[in-house]
């Protein structure tokens, strides 16, 4: 529908609405008015009824949008205040999760730090070993004790050349 | 003739392989150094029928020195060892053309047997 039609028809609808609405509350105020002759023009008793009828429509207009632009202003309080809410909570379990991270990572380091000397060690003394072995008719000791479970458990399975 | 280049960072170790190998009827070249093992081979690539390798090695790991030996064409078989406790995987060794490997400690009878399975 045009946009031009649609204003028209609205027109039309205020009016109307006015005129039924209005109508019975003008005769209702009329009859409360001793002095108003009995003879007065129709046009009186029609702009009279526009008036009182617009104006009761208008205002009837007017306070629902005040009250729907006040419950949409509500609602959007309600949820800013919720969105204020989901973030802070947010906030607090990202800091509370860089706190674990960094925690993780100390904890991390050192064990990296711990697991390089130890390989360095188990390096040595394989060196060592070695050179024993090469030096002696004795069989190597059983080294097995010095590797992890996930180092034997590859050499078992073939998964190191070794 | 089996002639043998033994590369070895370790001086002691450097020097009892290349004994042992000796004693065991091999002619070794031994070199501290992966570039230095790269010049010997250059010079005479058809001498050697096999090389052994340490994997640990600075400023060139016995896998560089592998890939190199690789690049320029060698065929020789190529034995690697190490005292490393991480052993490098069989698609890394595939990768850089090692043959075989060995882990520290070994003794000569283990080294013995390994060369002669390489050498077929």
């Amino acid at each position: 529908m045009a946009r031009t039609t649609r204003g028209k028809l609205l027109r039309w609808a205020l009016i109307l609405g006015g005129l039924l609405w209005g109508f019975p509350a003008t005769l209702a105020i009329a009859e409360g008015i001793p002095e108003m002759p009995s003879n007065t023009p129709w046009w009186v008793w029609l702009m009279l009824s526009i008036a009182f009828g617009g104006a009761t429509f208008l205002t009837a207009v007017s306070t629902a949008v005040r009250q729907a632009r006040k419950t949409a202003i509500q609602e959007w309080e309600n949820l800013h205040a919720s969105e204020k809410k989901a973030r802070l909570e947010c906030e607090e379990r990202a800091r509370s999760q860089s706190e674990q991270l960094a925690g993780l990572q100390t904890q991390f380091l050192r064990l990296q730090t711990k697991n390089q000397r130890y390989s360095i060690t188990i390096h040595r003394l394989r060196t060592l070993m070695q050179q024993w072995a090469m030096l002696s008719d004795k069989p190597i000791p059983d080294l097995s004790l010095l590797m992890d479970e996930e180092e034997i458990e590859q050499q078992h399975h073939g998964d190191s050349p070794a | 003739m089996n002639n043998i280049l033994l590369v070895e960072d370790d001086p002691t170790l450097l020097k009892l392989f290349s004994e042992q190998l000796t004693r065991i009827g091999y002619a070794v070249d031994a070199c501290a150094d992966a570039g230095v093992a790269l010049g010997l081979w250059w010079q005479d690539p058809r001498k050697y029928r096999l090389v052994i390798t340490d994997l640990s090695m600075h400023p060139r790991n016995g896998l560089e020195l592998a890939k190199a030996l690789r690049r320029l064409e060698c065929e020789t078989p190529i034995l690697l060892h190490s005292a490393t406790g991480n052993p490098p995987t069989r698609s890394d060794m595939d990768a850089h053309g090692i043959t075989a490997f060995l882990q520290k400690p070994f003794d000569i009878d283990t080294l013995k047997r390994n060369i002669e399975m390489v050498l077929g």
